[in-house]
């Protein structure tokens, strides 16, 4: 029995919060150890003010996360399908809702379960090796961690169908230019590339970021007019906070912000 | 004091209302937002209207408010701002009239907004589009969050609003925001056409056609 602890590993620096799927020889393929190692980093990230961007990667240039280890998952006795559903589509909206931005940085492959988890981020960046798809078709199941409900969100609803229904693997290039990924960077210097991106989100207002994030994505699943109204109130409350103030002023006075220096 | 004015011109079935600034950018303002909002409301109230057409011009379609008005702003001065916008934008998009948006130059903040509330969007390759409230410690009041969203896809819409940057012409066509771009010395051409297009259009048929996708509109719809 092989230690399990440390297949998912979570570190702060610089209020950039990584966590990271560790189980490079097997494509960083999720176990159910692992899915409760990442409901507690994404508890742990969620309670930490000081973290401003959630950063989710896989250990080595080979995969981001190949999927769920099926063979694995099955062999739990106690465990039904239904229940392991429920429970990693729980972690993965807890992912998706947290009030920072959360970014997948995908190299190599990002296949069935690792792309829905990709997709539980609010962007997916990618290197220009990064391999990405839902092949569930393909072994006559489903995808079942979200795929089916937020792949159409991302790259609308009839990219959505073909990739799913064909099972297919798309490259960077075609995953960019189909807005899959928001950005493509080298391979070489992905995990810096990545890095530098996260920074930049954490110097920028916390409040915004965390009320833009809540309108677009409660807003969409509204009526527009309900919509609408959210984000009237989120605008609003953006001048009960003292981000507004620091950042027009920074503006008119041609200087950098300085958010969140409580 | 506003340096952004609106001017308006008529034709068969047309109407150009055209922004634009002694110096400086467009922006959209109170106090231009209250004209704007009586050109726009007399226009989609014509008999023979068929297109409406919003442009910019001196570089920019138009920007968000200035920042000195808005730094002004307390949460219930802010709502009515909110309002204000809305009260325009909402009429455009119901409206039985189609409406063309020209974008030549920023296209930024509440002008992004405006453009996100009409039905056809033409830019040029120079354009530059996207959304500073990330780094204004802002976010947009006059729809856009849920406009970009519904247009582009929510998780695409959020990286526009999470980064902050801004996006060329280009990117802005490939993500499905223009509907049609052009080089930026045939713009004054290409719009000219469009509306001439779009007014000579049965009506009843594009009239049609928006109502049905507003009626699509509904959650489970939302792709992108």
């Amino acid at each position: 029995m092989t230690d399990r602890n440390g297949e998912v590993r979570y570190e702060v620096r610089d209020r950039i919060g990584v966590i990271t799927l560790s189980r490079p020889e097997k494509r960083n393929a999720l176990t159910l150890s692992m899915f409760g190692q990442l409901s507690a980093a994404v508890s742990e990230a969620g309670g930490d003010r000081d973290v401003r961007v959630l950063v989710v990667m896989g250990d080595g240039k080979d995969a981001f996360c190949a999927g769920d280890d099926l063979t694995e998952l099955l062999s739990h006795d106690a465990l039904t399908v239904r229940d392991f559903l429920i429970m990693a589509q729980g972690i993965l909206t807890r992912l998706e809702g947290l009030p920072i931005p959360v970014i997948a940085a995908v190299e190599g492959f990002a296949l069935g379960g690792g792309l829905e988890l990709a997709l539980a981020c609010d962007l997916i960046l990618s290197s220009d090796r990064a391999r990405l798809g839902l092949p569930e078709t393909n072994i006559g199941i489903i995808p079942g961690l979200g795929g089916c409900i937020r792949l159409p969100r991302r790259v609308g609803l009839g990219r959505a169908k073909e990739m799913i229904f064909s099972g297919r693997i798309v490259e960077a290039p075609e995953a960019f230019s189909m807005g899959l990924v928001d950005a493509v960077f080298p391979s070489d210097t992905f995990r810096e590339d990545c890095l530098e991106y996260a920074r930049k989100l954490s110097r920028k207002s916390a409040s915004s970021l965390a009320l833009a994030k809540s309108a677009v994505l409660k807003g969409v699943e509204a009526s527009l007019e309900a919509g609408l109204a959210l984000e009237r109130e989120s605008f609003a409350y953006c001048f009960a906070l003292p981000d507004a103030r620091e950042g027009i002023r920074a503006f008119l006075e041609k200087r950098d912000p300085k958010f969140g220096q409580d | 004091m506003s340096h952004t004015t609106v001017t308006t011109e008529k034709g068969t079935g047309w109407t150009i209302v055209r922004l634009s600034s002694r110096r400086g950018l467009n922006k959209l303002g109170t106090e231009l937002l209250e004209v704007l909002r009586q050109e726009v409301l007399g226009a989609l109230a014509r008999a023979d209207m068929r297109c409406l057409a919003l442009v910019g011009e001196g570089g920019s379609f138009a920007v968000g408010a200035d920042l000195r008005e808005i730094l002004k702003l307390c949460p219930d001065t802010a709502r009515e701002f909110s309002d204000l916008g809305n009260s325009i934008f909402r009429a455009l998009e119901r409206s039985e009239v189609f409406v063309v948006a020209g974008i030549d130059g920023f296209c930024l903040g509440g002008g992004l907004d405006l453009a996100l509330a009409v039905d056809w969007r033409l830019g040029t390759v120079r354009s530059v589009f996207g959304h500073p409230g990330a780094d204004l410690g802002l976010i947009t009041g006059f729809g856009g969050t849920q406009r970009l969203s519904r247009l582009i896809g929510a998780k695409s819409a959020l990286s526009w609003f999470l980064t902050a940057d801004r996006m060329s012409g280009q990117e802005a066509y490939r993500c499905g925001f223009l509907q049609e771009l052009c080089p930026t010395e045939d713009f004054q051409s290409r719009f000219s056409e469009t509306v001439e297009r779009f007014a000579s259009e049965p009506l009843s048929r594009l009239v049609e056609c928006k109502r049905l996708i507003g009626m699509a509109e509904h959650p489970g719809m939302r792709g992108g």
